[in-house]
């Protein structure tokens, strides 16, 4: 019996925890748990941003891709008639994009993306808002066979903007009856997370038409 | 002498939280190991698709003769007598065929297959198919992995006419990937860009 009250007693004597180890255990436990389900889900977070990028880095280099083409193509089509020699060339048929697509506060989008030519004379439709007002340049739509244009399709979340600015370090003027500068070109894909807007952006140069 | 144990009442409200916080746990533990695996596929998928397009992008650029499924004999590259392999395969909806003359002059051909053997894999499966020799029996080798389904592949060329016309060649190229997975674990990725040929078309063949 003595024993028994012995025990008793000294279990009724043994410390508890206090409040504060309570919170302090309660915190280091949490802390550790808290830290891993937010390891999984920034992985997770961050595999899906990653995918964005990948569509919106190979759009972008599509426009650079596609104004490179657009270049090549006017160059043809002066070519058309004949070899072309200053002055023999027509002057207004060389690259020469819209003004928006100088102004770095518009830019421009191409105007159909499926179209079989690509010129600078109908190719390019400047964008209806400014930068400063925020982006619906005109989001890309994706047809039912996985292309993006803008005529049919579903909405995507990509705004693409050109800017093409007239490159003032390679001024040439050797020829001085052609638009014979350089174009820097910068070519902007970009799209609403939930925290703030994304953007991916690739950078070139186009030489003149006639080198 | 009084002998406390634990009350019913207690010992029910004890075995009640430890059962809400183990099911609360387990289910986090799942939850993580879920978005590892899902994370591991999307991942899986972009390399695919990455390495891909940027080997057909690169190649196609300093290269020339460009052709799809709907490209006639004789409209591109007249200096060669090269054979369309891509014409009339896969016609229709499905457009996954391309073939042009890389910069070594090899003539290359990229194409869609669901074939078990070619694609290394088991059926079903989707892969990409390259060859190096104009699509000739046995030259095909997969360029896609076999955990990636290739759910679409389409290449649309524009300005593939060298003669008579003017237009600098160009071709437009979607790929839609799968990872396999159950229900939220699959993930699709659709990428498009496009590849204009670097040279000029008619200084190429003189024209």
């Amino acid at each position: 019996m003595a024993h028994r009250a012995n025990f008793y007693n000294s279990i009724n004597r043994s410390r508890s925890f206090t409040l504060l180890e309570s919170i302090v255990a309660i915190y280091v436990f949490l802390t550790g748990v808290v830290g891993a389900m937010t390891l999984a889900n920034q992985s997770l977070s961050a595999a899906s941003v990653f995918k964005d990028e990948l569509v919106a880095a190979n759009i972008a280099q599509e426009g650079v891709e596609l104004l490179r083409n657009m270049r090549d193509t006017d160059f043809l089509m002066m070519q058309s008639s004949g070899p072309c020699f200053p002055p023999s060339c027509d002057a207004n048929q060389a690259f020469n994009p819209p003004a928006a697509c100088q102004d770095l506060n518009i830019g421009c989008r191409f105007t159909n993306l499926l179209a079989l030519t690509l010129r600078s004379a109908t190719g390019l439709t400047p964008c209806l808002n400014t930068v400063a007002s925020g982006r619906e340049c005109n989001f890309l739509k994706k047809d039912s066979d996985g292309f993006y244009q803008y005529d049919t399709g579903i909405v995507t979340k990509f705004d693409t903007r050109l800017f093409i600015t007239p490159s003032n370090i390679a001024n040439r003027t050797t020829i001085p009856v052609y638009p014979v500068h350089d174009w820097v070109v910068r070519s902007v894909v970009s799209w609403n997370r939930r925290f703030g807007t994304m953007s991916y952006t690739v950078n070139s140069q186009l030489t003149p038409w006639l080198e | 002498m009084h002998y406390q144990g634990f009350s019913l009442l207690e010992l029910i409200v004890a075995v009640g939280l430890f059962a809400v916080v183990a099911t609360i746990a387990i289910g986090a533990l799942l939850a993580i190991s879920k978005a590892g695996k899902k994370a591991f596929y999307i991942q899986t998928n972009q390399d695919n698709v990455r390495f891909t397009l940027e080997t057909i992008a690169r190649e196609a650029r300093t290269g020339f003769c460009y052709q799809d499924t709907s490209t006639n004999p004789g409209e591109v590259c007249p200096a060669f007598a090269t054979v369309n392999y891509c014409k009339g395969q896969y016609a229709g909806p499905l457009e996954g065929c391309f073939q042009f003359r890389n910069s070594r002059g090899q003539d290359i051909v990229y194409i869609i297959s669901t074939s078990a053997p070619l694609c290394g894999g088991s059926s079903p499966i989707s892969c990409i198919l390259k060859s190096t020799s104009a699509g000739a029996a046995g030259s095909f080798f997969p360029v896609t992995a076999k955990e990636v389904q290739i759910v679409n592949l389409k290449f649309r060329v524009f300005g593939e006419v060298s003669v008579g016309e003017y237009i600098q060649p160009r071709v437009m190229i979607v790929i839609r990937a799968q990872t396999p997975g159950i229900n939220s674990l699959s993930t699709v990725l659709d990428v498009e860009t496009s590849v204009s040929q670097l040279q000029l078309d008619r200084l190429l063949f003189a024209l």
